[in-house]
């Protein structure tokens, strides 16, 4: 991985200060190879800004979120947020998921099955933040209240609804303080009823972040709804929208 | 979620799986598929079940009720019983020390000849055991690779000690731990490692605040095999360790030679093995198993599709 890297021309990409965001933005071109997928596409996010990437599945969503999120290295060009280089494999830089300032809703959540709502909430304060235990609790909890669900901060996981399970992992995503908030299809996993009330919330959430928020979603009308501004991906390479949606 | 009838409907209705047999609904699709079980199988099946259920019958039957109380509180026999308790509890405290590592490891790492190490590592649950005291023996014996610098730098000898007991039941009973946590960490889910490390956890924190955790059932399974397996190790022992009232003679030892002098003593060593063994069986399922069940059941909960899909099975 390392020869492939030296490999790539130095030059071919510009020094990422020349482009970058203004402060607090995400700046990023990823370039990912996975066999015969290609991914390599640029996002620029401002602070408070909310963008989303629509595509369909398996074309690179994914694969640009797991990068963001320090998930998965890229192969080349530079992941740069708020002036601070997180991936640059040409100055051979690289920042693991847990020393990255960014926040990430899965897909389905994944929130911690032995561990109950509020203690979900509590591991980021306590793992990123270095809170105490009974710190994180107490700031879990009010986490918990403010997203209207404080009364449930003692259930587990497999207790929640849908739409409270995404409400604890919004909170525990947002509770470390994150420099980027990565949201994986954050409706998809919903039944109609409570995806409008999930669309509701966040509509009232996300203009309250200062942070740049990125949205991945197969949905046209999610994206227009939630963002403002949407970009499109296809076979793991930017699209014309129109096409796409 | 839909009522069963609509979702095997749905199941059949987008091509996969065998095509859907229109009877009258569903639901006797569904009684169809219980067939009859055949002889040829029913047959051997009842056999293997007299043949594994009969010694123990024959163990009850034979029981000398009458006297067991007086047996029971013989030294010997209590000696002989805290010391198998006492090592076998020991060896799988240490199996869990480092066995956990050790299957995180072999799961969650590449590198060069891991196949060949998680085969010899899961050799002590083939080898005869007297093969293992043996082999224990040469390693660490007073003459042994390890042993002699043992003794000579720390005047420190295994064999013929309690310690020897530990460790000969810790060679033999670790592999089962570390063979059961394997798997479970292969076939765990490991976007939860993601999630944690995405938190700012750190490899360590999320290996005993989300990894551990997760497999916890088959971390109590696996400890279970182990302690049943140390309380009942004789080979190893025996070879090692030797078979010194006290020190090094545990419960299985008492057993095989209270055979030869007193056949209703062995009687009723085995009964109390056989009893201790049942209510630690009775006590981990009590405790785990509700434990294994919540796990799975927040997944199906988070994964409605594969939720769905389960119900139509």
């Amino acid at each position: 991985m390392n020869d492939e890297r030296s490999a790539e021309p130095a030059g071919r990409r510009m020094p990422a200060q020349a482009t970058a965001a203004p402060l607090g933005g995400l700046d990023a071109r990823v370039t990912v190879r996975r066999g015969q997928f290609v991914l390599d596409v640029e996002v620029r996010v401002t602070p408070g800004e909310t963008v989303a990437v629509l595509g369909r599945s398996g074309a690179g969503k994914s694969t640009l979120l797991r990068a963001l999120a320090g998930l998965l290295p890229i192969d080349a060009g530079h992941i740069t947020l708020a002036d601070q280089v997180l991936d640059d494999p040409a100055a051979r830089r690289f920042v693991p998921s847990e020393r990255r300032p960014v926040g990430v809703v899965f897909q389905d959540y994944l929130l911690f099955p032995h561990l109950r709502a509020r203690d979900n909430v509590a591991f980021g304060l306590r793992a990123r933040l270095g809170q105490r235990r009974r710190q994180a609790r107490h700031q879990a909890q009010d986490w918990l209240d403010q997203f209207g669900i404080g009364e449930l901060a003692d259930r587990r996981p497999a207790a929640l609804s849908g739409g409270q399970g995404q409400r604890v992992a919004l909170a525990r995503a947002l509770a470390t303080q994150p420099g980027l908030l990565l949201l994986d299809e954050p409706l998809s996993a919903l039944d109609t009823v409570t995806r409008q009330e999930v669309r509701t919330f966040l509509l009232g959430l996300l203009p309250t972040l200062s942070a740049p928020v990125l949205i991945v979603t197969h949905d046209p009308t999610d994206a227009e709804v939630l963002a403002d501004r949407t970009i499109a991906i296809e076979a793991g390479h930017l699209a014309d929208l129109a096409e796409t949606a | 979620m839909t009522s069963p009838d609509v979702s095997a409907a749905a199941a059949s209705a987008d091509g996969s799986g065998p095509p859907p047999r229109v009877l009258a609904g569903s639901r006797s699709v569904r009684r169809e598929t219980r067939r009859r079980v055949p002889w040829a199988l029913w047959v051997p099946a009842s056999l293997a079940i007299l043949f594994l259920l009969l010694p123990l019958v024959g163990l009850l039957v034979r029981a000398p009720w009458s006297g067991l109380g007086g047996l029971i509180t013989q030294t010997y026999v209590r000696q002989a019983l805290l010391l198998s308790l006492r090592t076998a509890t020991i060896a799988t405290g240490l199996s869990l020390v480092f066995g956990i590592p050790l299957a995180w490891l072999l799961a969650r790492t590449r590198f060069p000849g891991r196949a060949l190490l998680r085969a010899l590592i899961t050799l002590p649950m083939v080898l005869p055991p007297v093969v293992g005291g043996v082999a224990l023996l040469l390693a660490l014996g007073r003459r042994g690779l390890l042993g002699e610098w043992l003794s000579q730098w720390f005047g420190f000898t295994l064999p013929f000690t309690t310690t020897g007991v530990v460790v000969a039941q810790t060679f033999v009973a670790m592999p089962f731990l570390v063979v059961s946590v394997e798997g479970a960490l292969n076939s765990a889910d490991r976007r939860y490692e993601d999630a944690s490390a995405t938190l700012g956890a750190d490899p360590w924190t999320t290996f005993h605040r989300v990894t551990v955790p997760l497999v916890a059932p088959a971390v109590a399974a696996g400890a279970a095999l182990c302690w049943a397996r140390a309380l009942g190790e004789f080979g190893a022992t025996i070879t090692f360790a030797g078979n010194f009232p006290g020190t090094t003679q545990t419960m299985p030892l008492a057993v095989y030679l209270a055979l030869e002098n007193d056949p209703d003593a062995a009687i009723a060593l085995s009964l109390i093995l056989l009893a201790v063994c049942v209510a630690v069986l009775v006590a981990l399922r009590a405790s785990w198993v509700p434990g294994a069940r919540r796990v799975l059941r927040s997944r199906g909960a988070v994964e409605p599709a594969a939720a769905a899909g389960g119900e139509v099975l």
